[in-house]
């Protein structure tokens, strides 16, 4: 993480520039979190789209203050996938916001459907995984994002704290109650 | 540590390699330009039309209203009298132009000689499209009239 937050700039609202660089990346990041968690290519799309977007509106909010820019992103992208977990008619508004034509281009109509057909083919190689991520996903959205953040994207304890802005004391107590109710659906 | 919490650390997880996002990145960048554009082309005749119907209630009494508009006049009378409507007129079209272009679909399928034209429904760009359309409308009716009269 030191590298990416040493090249931005501190103190000050990031600009498009700099934001561009952040996309660059995060995005694979943020779409890995996404699919992990939803285990669906489309939403995951949507989602990763959802949160850059939301982001780069809402640039004058984001102060840098110590924090890695990644929180803020992770913290975004948790919010969409709690909103398509809580609604399972997802429609990302801002995502039809881009042009109508750049996405009904046939090259990139072509290059979602591979990716897609590739991601599912991938798929079949993590059995286990899918198996947690099944599991996973019946238990309360709030266990659902500690344990996502702990063990599929190896964040730190300090890090979900700043991710999910709720403190430390509460991620332990949230991570080992999950941890319980996914051990029992799991056996 | 269990040997569950061992499982889950040990985990095999699927890491997705994806290239669509480079044909996101340019649209993304320029979504804020289009929707603060938009805004300004309708924001700004609407002013000056809100400016107008209170001048027209107060009868002239409002003086800052009164330098403004005179202010426009000399600007036209010396540049042409090409800035009036631009503004009053061509800025509303074209905001509402581009509202409605982000919201229509044309698809022709040439086996079936079909022409499929969908509209989404959101709100603020119709809103944004009644609106243009609606200023522009207004706006050059009144100067016809007065052009006439």
């Amino acid at each position: 993480m030191k590298p990416i937050v040493n090249a931005l700039p501190t103190s000050q609202t990031l600009d498009a520039q700099a934001f561009g660089h952040v996309y660059d990346l995060y995005y694979s990041k943020i779409f890995g979190y996404a699919f992990r968690r939803v285990g669906d290519y489309d939403i995951a799309r949507d989602v990763a789209a959802e949160t850059f977007l939301k982001a780069f509106l809402n640039l004058k909010k984001y102060r840098f203050e110590g924090h890695a820019i990644s929180a803020w992103l992770y913290k975004i992208a948790t919010n969409e996938i709690n909103l398509f977990f809580r609604n399972q008619k997802y429609r990302p508004d801002l995502f039809g916001q881009l042009s109508e034509d750049m996405l009904s281009e046939r090259e990139l109509l072509t290059v979602f459907e591979r990716e897609k057909n590739e991601t599912e083919h991938q798929m079949a190689n993590f059995e286990a995984f899918v198996e947690v991520q099944r599991q996973l996903k019946t238990l309360d959205i709030k266990y659902q994002e500690v344990i996502a953040l702990k063990y599929f994207e190896e964040k730190s304890i300090a890090e979900i704290s700043h991710i999910l802005d709720k403190p430390e004391g509460t991620i332990k107590s949230l991570l080992s109650r999950g941890l319980d109710y996914l051990r029992q659906k799991c056996n | 540590m269990d040997e569950f919490e061992k499982k889950l650390q040990n985990l095999k997880k699927p890491h997705v390699m994806t290239e669509h996002q480079d044909y996101l990145k340019l649209p993304l960048l320029n979504t804020r330009k289009s929707a603060a554009l938009g805004w300004w082309l309708v924001a700004l005749p609407c002013f000056l039309l809100a400016c107008v119907l209170m001048q027209l209630v107060s009868q002239g009494s409002i003086r800052v209203l009164d330098m403004l508009f005179n202010t426009l006049e000399a600007f036209d009378r010396t540049h042409g009298g090409w800035f009036s409507p631009l503004v009053f007129v061509l800025f509303p079209l074209v905001a509402a132009g581009m509202n409605l272009l982000s919201l229509l679909n044309v698809l022709y399928n040439a086996e079936r000689r079909e022409l499929t034209i969908t509209l989404k429904v959101r709100f603020w760009n119709l809103f944004l499209i009644l609106l243009g359309f609606a200023a522009a409308f207004l706006i050059g009716f009144h100067a016809l009239l007065i052009r006439f009269h």
